[in-house]
Order: structure tokens, then C-alpha cells, then sequence
């Protein structure tokens, strides 16, 4: 796979998740029926659910997690993919670089605290978890957002720019 | 890189980048292609937004709460708003696309919540899961605006379940929810219970759809008590229908298999007040009475041979007529018996101090007695009459019954319906106590029919006093004849002999204050006595060798004697013979001995001794046996002289130590010089006293000593109160009889010759 290629795919894997950021965020991620009382929570409601419930580091590790982190990877990948081939700023880009590859794991917190909630929270008729489509989406998109990061190289940053059709 | 390398390059990097654009854009085509189809679905899956108005939502939250239709999440509140008045509620519901056909114009909405009553137990789900807005029954053309029920319905799921209506005059303790039976299967509920617009009470009965044959026109509905209690003979007996029917009653119905066709839906039907009332269809009759007191309607029951035939549905008061128009029911089978001749009785319960007659009456009140025709025409108007218990009692104890009249001097404490006994056993009743054409009280018994041979044609009847207290010299006797006797007193009959044949209906009797009267069968005898000391009416017995033959019956006193009226038992006609003689046993103590010392406990009786003669006498003279008074007063009369005496009156006089006399009285002379002791010499020995007797004080102890006797007359201890003792000189120096009223004196000690006088006197009258 030559590194245009992987710009390429780099690129695409960064519009999907962009494209998947919206469903990810607007669906709901799971569905808690806590006796009898059925609630849809998107990311963000979860986020509220959590503060408003008293776990504010927890809202904050969330809300951090799964909301700021997938914003800041689809911005700076789509900053550094755009300015792929360019000279500006080639330092401070390789070291958002290196940032979003050592957050991009944080990413998958809602999707394992989910998942840890759904196969835990299963008590019958008075509380059980459900995940939901958006829980997908989600996931996906926080995929698409680490293979994005992690095919885009480093070095890739400092290559010339492809001698375009004038 | 040279530009003819550049320009190739160009190319070749062209062709790539094109080759590789088209392949790396699949991702983003499908994640635009997901979440499209995924809105898409999601836009699909949305129903039509409806708009329920209730009264109040409490616990609906807009966004959380479903929307349930059978059990399926069918969608979701999605705002709880009011309305500008702030009287309603607007929930607006987001349906989803499957249950888009909820937005119809039939479909009932309400909010399912928890009810927990003790009747009612429903929404169990709504405590954990909490309310929920159902929906039931779509259908008709759609809708997106609904007013919500306010309250959930009985069945949700049976939306096509029959209907009727039921109709009563009122119709306590049943309410929405209330089961209905039919022969005790739960076919259905009470789904409302309102006032029509006429008034009146009305239920609205949901059957289920399967049990509808069930009901046929002919079917009447009664309402199950929650509990009923009998109390009868059989003792205290308490049904309960089951805990649910002991808390909201419950309904019944049944057609009792009087054919009848399936009704229509909606349907209004009768509602009874008991299971009789609900049976008692037969054919309206009107009874008329001339006072229709303690008659319920619903309650008072037409009885035919004891048993419930019918009912009285209504009573009106008829002004016009001055009558009481009872409508009565009677079961359908037993409408043939009401023809022309039948008649229809009311029975009233008799209660007063002197019983309670028809105990039955008291608790189930007045009913009505049927009497069939014998099959005349039909009719839908009788005339009723009314009767007490007892009049009933009567009129039925004369068709089962002997009847018999008792007819009596007075009839004190003698109640209706006091017991007849026979032998200790009640056999029949006092049923009325009336005066007759001459105004003696009568009274009119019957003997019950399995008794009726106990009573002779010959029987006797005596009153059993309720209380009776006797006291007389020597006896108290207090009889309790049992409470009720007490209260009413009874009668008593015996025949006291073999039974010759029974007694006829209706016959007369005469009633006898005791039984000792009763016994007496004879007519009474006269005894006349000097002296009645001692005789108690209806006590003294008179007796024979010891043995009870009759009773006194009266004591009066006529021209200075007392007259006896006294009854020999049957058997002891003997005694009445003319020269039969009859005397007072008195008690008698003395020193020479103690006699009729029964008496004492026993009182006085007369003592019967038959005479020989063949003819009969009512009329006798009595003698009293120890008390000679009778006889010493046609004795003679003397009087002692002396100048001091220890005698007294009382003493006896006696010659050669018989007892022929009595001092009566001791006086002083009418000179005042010496006592005067009046002694009397009984009549067959007055010709002993002779003018020449002497007479001596002969009590006390005497003692005369000489050189060689000691003697002691100790015949004087018998008599304490001294005795006189008298002698006659012989035949030649006796003179002339003494005269009542002669004088003699009285010596202190008789001389020795005296003692040795010893005439010839014939004795007797």
C-alpha cells in the first residue's frame, strides 16, 4: 500500500466517521428500564444522566471519553488529512498526531462501559439495559476515527506534496 | 525526475490516485448509506401523533411512558401539556407505525394505575413499571384527538363482551366490579352502576360472550347476600359466598328452565331481591286486605301446607276501596292452584306475657296462607283475610285436632295458648278463652291428633296454677309449674279409671280448680262439726283406714255449726252411707298419751268410718274424736264448791278412774265465799252423779303415813292440772239423779268408806 493510499483511505475512514458522528450522537446508545421507567439515553444523555445522578468524574471521564475525544480525533484528523502534503505547521501537527494515536484508545470507554452494563444490568423486571442502535454508530465511528489515525503515518506528515496537476 | 518522466509519472500516479479514490470511498458510503436507511427505518417506524384529553395523568411522563395495546409497547408519550383552562390534560402520543390503526375513533385510552382494593385487585404491573396509557377496542374511521376513560374498564381485552341492564328498586352493596353467577360459574361483571334518567337505580351487567346463551328472557337476577344466617332448629347455621362475595355481594341469575329465548344485546331485565323472589314469577295476583300490617314486600311469603309458595312483591294502600292491594307472585308451577276458591290468609305472630305462639312468625315475620281451590276459574283477585297465629293455629288445629271446651267458674292466670298436659305431657294448647252465651269464661282447647285418644269422654280437667302457695297447720307447699306455666298456668286432664271410650269432637267439660277436685267424682257431701279448728280447704283429706278417699272442699260456717263440704274419690261411695260418721283427727298430747301425731305434720284430717245402712246420704253429722266437746255439752252440768282448789278448768272427772268428765271453767261463787269448779259429765254417764256423790279432789301427790302403810296415790301425776274424782253410795242412799246445774262440794280427800261405795247404775243415754 503505497502512503497515497493510505492518505486515501486515511481520508475516507475520516469522512465515514464523520458521517457516523451524527447517528452515533442523535440515536440512543442503550435504553435503561429501571422499574418500569424506560429511558433512552443518546452519548450526551448519558453524559447528563450521570451528572445529574451525582458521578460527576465519571460524567467527566464519559463525557470526556466519549464525546470531546471523537470531536477533537474527527477535527485534528480532518486538519492533518487536509493539510496532508503542505508545510504549515508539520511540527505541531505530528505531535496532534501522536496525541490522537495515545487518546484514540480512551475512545472505546463508552462502548465497554456499555457493554459491561448491558450484560450486568439484566434484572428482569425491575431494571435491564439495552444497547441500542446508536451504540453501533458509535462504535463504528470511534473505529473508523482509530484506523483513520492510525493508517495516516507520522513520517507522512513531513513528505512533499504530491506534484498535483497544476 | 525528467518532465517526459514527470509527464509518464503523472499519469501513472493519476491512474492510481482515480483507482484508489473509487476503492477507499466505500466507507463513507456505507456509513452514509447506514444512517440514512437507519433515519429512514426510524422515520418509518413512527406512527401518527394522537392527542388524549384526560382529567388527570398521574405518572405519565412525556418522552418515558408507553403507550400499551395488548400488552405491546405500541408508543410513546411524547408531551404532557394542559389545556389553556387548566382543566385538562393534553398527552400527546407518538404511535408507532404498526399501531397507526390506534388512531381511530373508537379506541378508549386511559391510564392504567394500580387499584388496590379489597374488591379489586388490578394494575399489579402499573407499582414496578409504573403507569402506562392502554388503549383498547380500535376501530372506525381515524382520528388523532380522543378523550381519554377515566377510569380503567373491567375487561380491556373483551371489548364485544353482551350487555344488559337490570333494573330494581334498589340495589345495595353491589358495585362496579361485582361478579355475576349463573348457577355459581362467574359468567360475567357489574360494569356500572347508575341512576336513570327515570330515577331508579340501574346496573349495567357485562356477560362474556360465551356464557351468553346463558341468559334468556325469561331469566331473573337476584342479588347473593355476602353472608346469610338461619337460625332454626337445626341451629345457627352462617353462610359465606367466598371472600370476594363477602366483600362486594354478588349477583345471580337463572332462568330456572322456563324456556325463553336468548335476549338481545343491551337487553333490560328484572332484578330480584332474593333467589325466592327471582323463582316467585308466576302470574300477578292482587290480594286485597282489610289491614295489611307487618306484610313486606320482598319479604312476606305466601305459605301453602308450611312451605313458600310465592311472595309479596308490592303493597299499595287502595283509598277508594279502603282495602290494601297486595300484589303477590306465587312460583309458576303453583299458578294453577289460584282459582276462584282459593284463599289467601294472613297470619300474624302472637306475642304477649302469656307466650310466644309461632316462634317462626316472630323471626320471619307475617305470611300469608294459601289455601288452593279446587279447581275453579281462574282469577287474578282474592280477598284476603286476616288472622292471628292463634286464630290460624285454631283453624288448623281443627281440621288435625280434637277440639274440646272447658267451661269454668273463673279462669284466673290462664293465658292462650297455655298447655293441656295428660300425664305430664303437653298434648295440646288453650287456644282461645272467651265468655260463652252466659257469660261463663270458657275455654277452647285442642288436643293434638296423636294424642286425641289420651282424652275420655269421662276425663277430668283441673287447672295446674302457675304458682300455687297452700299453707295450713302443719304444711306449706309451694308448687312452680316450669316457666311456662308460670307465665300461662295450664290444664291437666286425667281420667282416673279405665277409658271407656273417647271423647267426641267438640266436647264440653268442666274445668276444676285442682286436682283433688278433679278426682272427687262424686257430688259433694256435707259433715257438719262443731268445730272447723284446723280444716283447710282443698287440703284436709278425708281418710279411710288411713288411706286418702277424698278432699275437703269447702268450710263454711252455717247456723253456729261448721258445714263441711267434702268430695269422696271415686271408689268410696261406700262412705256415703246414711250412718257412716265422719271426725276430725286432731293432734293430741297429753300425759295419758300422744295420739294422731301425724297430724301435726300432716294437719287435721277426717276420719271416715262406713256405716251398714243401704241408703245413701249427702248430709252427715261430723264428731271430733279427742276434743269431746260435743259431746260433753249435751252432758250435765255441775258445779263444784270448794274453799281453794289447785283444779282448773281442763281437769278431768273421774269415777273409779274413768274419764266421764271435764272441768269447763272455774269461777268464784256468786257469794264470793268459795271457787265454783263448772265440770261437765258426759251424756251416758250423767246418771252416776247421784244426789247423794261425793265428790273429791283427788290430784296431786299424796302421801299418808301411819305406823304401818306408806302410800302413794300416784294416779295423779297424769293429770298436772289435778284431777276430781267423785263416788255414788250405794243403791239405797244414793238418792235421785243430779240435774244440771246441781251444786256439790268438793273435799279435799274422800273418806275411806267412799272408796269402798260401789252401787249399780245402768249406764247410758
Amino acid at each position: 500500500m503505497t502512503d497515497h493510499l493510505k492518505v486515501k483511505l486515511s481520508r475516507a475512514l475520516t469522512a465515514a466517521g464523520i458521517i457516523l458522528y451524527i447517528p452515533a450522537n442523535f440515536l440512543p446508545v442503550m435504553t435503561i428500564t429501571l422499574t418500569g421507567q424506560v429511558e433512552s439515553l443518546t452519548v450526551m444523555g448519558g453524559v447528563f444522566e450521570l451528572y445529574e445522578t451525582g458521578l460527576v468524574p465519571v460524567a467527566a471521564v464519559v463525557f470526556l471519553a466519549s464525546v470531546v475525544v471523537p470531536v477533537v480525533k474527527l477535527v485534528s484528523l480532518s486538519w492533518l488529512l487536509g493539510l496532508h502534503g503542505s508545510e504549515v505547521n508539520q511540527s505541531r501537527r505530528m505531535k496532534v498526531h501522536l496525541f490522537l494515536i495515545r487518546i484514540g484508545t480512551w475512545a472505546m470507554v463508552d462502548i465497554f462501559l456499555l457493554s459491561i452494563l448491558v450484560a450486568v444490568g439484566q434484572l428482569g423486571i425491575l431494571a435491564s439495559v439495552q444497547a441500542e442502535a446508536g451504540a453501533l454508530f458509535f462504535a463504528a465511528m470511534i473505529i473508523c476515527t482509530l484506523y483513520a489515525a492510525d493508517i495516516y503515518k507520522t513520517h507522512m506528515i513531513w513528505q512533499q506534496p504530491m506534484p498535483n496537476s497544476t | 525526475m525528467t518532465n517526459h518522466q514527470q509527464q509518464h509519472d503523472h499519469g501513472v500516479i493519476s491512474d492510481s490516485r482515480k483507482r484508489g479514490v473509487a476503492w477507499v470511498l466505500i466507507f463513507p458510503l456505507i456509513a452514509a448509506l447506514a444512517t440514512g436507511w437507519f433515519f429512514w427505518t426510524d422515520y418509518k417506524s413512527m406512527g401518527p401523533e394522537i392527542e388524549i384529553v384526560f382529567d388527570e395523568v398521574p405518572g405519565i411522563q412525556a418522552g418515558k411512558t408507553s403507550l400499551v395495546y395488548r400488552g405491546v409497547d405500541a408508543g410513546t408519550v411524547s408531551a404532557v401539556e394542559l389545556d389553556e383552562n387548566l382543566n385538562k390534560v393534553l398527552v400527546k402520543v407518538r404511535l408507532k407505525d404498526f399501531a397507526a390503526g390506534l388512531a381511530s375513533e373508537e379506541t378508549d385510552f386511559w391510564v392504567e394505575k394500580p387499584v388496590i382494593t379489597l374488591a379489586e385487585l388490578t394494575g399489579l404491573e402499573s407499582i414496578i413499571q409504573g403507569n402506562s396509557i392502554r388503549a383498547r377496542n380500535p376501530g372506525g374511521a381515524p382520528a388523532s384527538r380522543f378523550v381519554g376513560l377515566p377510569e380503567a374498564p373491567l375487561m380491556p381485552l373483551l371489548p364485544g363482551s353482551f350487555t344488559v341492564r337490570l333494573k330494581g328498586a334498589q340495589i345495595p352493596f353491589l358495585n362496579r366490579g361485582t361478579p355475576v353467577y349463573h348457577r355459581g360459574v362467574k359468567v360475567g361483571l357489574i360494569r356500572q352502576k347508575l341512576i336513570d334518567k327515570d330515577g331508579m337505580p340501574e346496573l349495567r351487567i357485562m356477560i362474556e360472550q360465551d356464557y351468553r346463551s346463558t341468559l334468556r328472557t325469561t331469566s331473573r337476577f337476584w342479588s347473593l347476600p355476602a353472608t346469610s344466617m338461619n337460625l332454626g332448629q337445626h341451629g345457627f347455621k352462617l353462610d359465606v359466598q367466598g371472600v370476594d362475595a363477602l366483600v362486594q355481594g354478588a349477583l345471580a341469575f337463572d332462568h330456572f328452565d322456563r324456556g325463553g329465548m336468548e335476549v338481545s344485546n343491551d337487553a333490560l331485565l328484572e332484578l330480584s331481591a332474593t333467589e325466592f323472589a327471582a323463582r316467585s314469577a308466576g302470574r300477578l295476583l292482587t290480594v286485597t286486605f282489610d289491614n295489611a300490617r307487618g306484610i313486606k314486600p320482598g319479604e312476606t311469603s305466601v305459605c301453602y301446607l308450611g312451605q313458600p309458595i310465592g311472595l309479596v312483591e308490592s303493597i299499595q294502600p287502595s283509598p277508594s276501596s279502603g282495602l290494601v292491594l297486595a300484589a303477590v307472585r306465587l312460583l309458576p308451577e303453583y299458578d294453577y292452584l289460584a282459582d276462584t276458591a282459593a284463599s289467601f290468609t294472613l297470619v300474624r305472630p302472637n306475642i304477649s306475657l302469656q307466650g310466644v305462639t309461632g316462634l317462626d312468625t316472630l323471626v320471619t315475620g307475617v305470611y300469608i296462607d294459601f289455601i288452593p281451590g279446587t279447581g275453579g276459574t281462574h282469577t287474578d283477585l282474592f280477598a284476603g283475610r286476616s288472622v292471628t297465629d292463634e286464630e290460624w293455629g285454631r283453624q288448623q288445629a281443627e281440621r288435625q285436632g280434637l277440639m274440646f271446651t272447658l267451661s269454668a267458674e273463673n279462669l284466673p292466670v290462664m293465658g292462650k295458648g297455655a298447655p293441656v298436659l295428660y300425664k305430664g305431657i303437653v298434648v295440646g294448647s288453650i287456644l282461645e278463652k272467651k265468655l260463652d252465651d252466659r257469660e261463663k269464661p270458657i275455654l277452647l282447647g285442642v288436643i293434638h291428633s296423636e294424642f286425641r285418644n289420651a282424652l275420655d269422654a269421662d276425663a277430668r280437667f283441673w287447672r295446674v296454677p302457675a304458682t300455687s302457695i297452700k299453707a295450713g297447720p302443719g304444711f306449706l307447699q309451694f308448687d312452680v309449674n316450669g316457666l311456662q306455666g308460670l307465665l300461662q298456668g295450664a290444664v291437666a286432664f286425667d281420667t282416673f279409671a279405665p277409658r271407656v271410650k273417647s271423647a267426641a269432637q267438640n266436647s264440653q267439660f268442666t274445668l276444676y280448680d285442682d286436682e283433688s277436685n278433679a278426682r272427687a267424682l262424686s257430688a259433694p257431701i256435707k259433715i257438719r262439726f262443731v268445730n272447723g279448728r284446723g280444716l283447710a280447704p282443698g287440703r284436709t283429706e278425708l281418710r279411710y283406714l288411713g288411706v286418702p278417699v277424698g278432699v275437703v272442699d269447702a268450710v263454711d260456717t252455717v247456723e253456729g255449726q261448721v258445714v263441711v263440704t267434702a268430695r269422696l274419690n271415686q271408689g268410696y261411695e261406700f262412705l256415703r252411707r246414711e250412718d257412716s260418721f265422719f271426725s276430725i283427727v286432731r293432734p293430741n298430747i297429753s300425759l295419758q298419751g300422744i295420739t294422731g301425731l301425724e297430724t301435726l305434720i300432716s294437719g287435721v284430717y277426717i276420719e271416715c268410718t262406713p256405716g251398714s245402712s243401704k241408703r245413701l246420704s249427702d248430709s252427715f253429722t261430723g264428731r271430733t274424736t279427742i276434743d269431746a266437746e260435743e259431746i260433753l255439752q249435751s252432758g250435765l252440768t255441775l258445779n263444784l264448791l270448794s274453799d281453794s282448789t289447785p283444779i282448773n278448768a281442763g281437769s278431768s272427772v273421774y269415777y273409779r278412774g274413768i274419764n266421764v268428765g271435764r272441768v269447763t271453767a272455774k269461777s268464784l261463787s256468786s257469794d264470793g265465799r268459795q271457787i265454783m269448779l263448772t265440770i261437765v259429765v258426759e251424756k251416758k254417764y250423767r246418771h252416776l252423779v247421784r244426789a247423794n256423790s261425793k265428790f273429791w279432789d283427788s290430784s296431786g301427790l299424796k302421801a299418808s303415813m301411819g305406823i304401818l302403810q306408806f302410800r302413794i296415790q300416784t294416779e295423779s301425776i297424769m293429770a298436772p292440772d289435778g284431777r276430781i274424782a267423785f263416788a255414788t253410795p250405794d243403791n239405797s242412799a244414793m238418792g235421785s239423779s243430779a240435774k244440771s246445774g246441781d251444786s256439790f262440794q268438793l273435799n279435799h280427800e274422800p273418806r275411806p268408806e267412799w272408796l269402798k261405795w260401789n252401787p249399780s247404775i245402768p249406764i247410758g243415754d
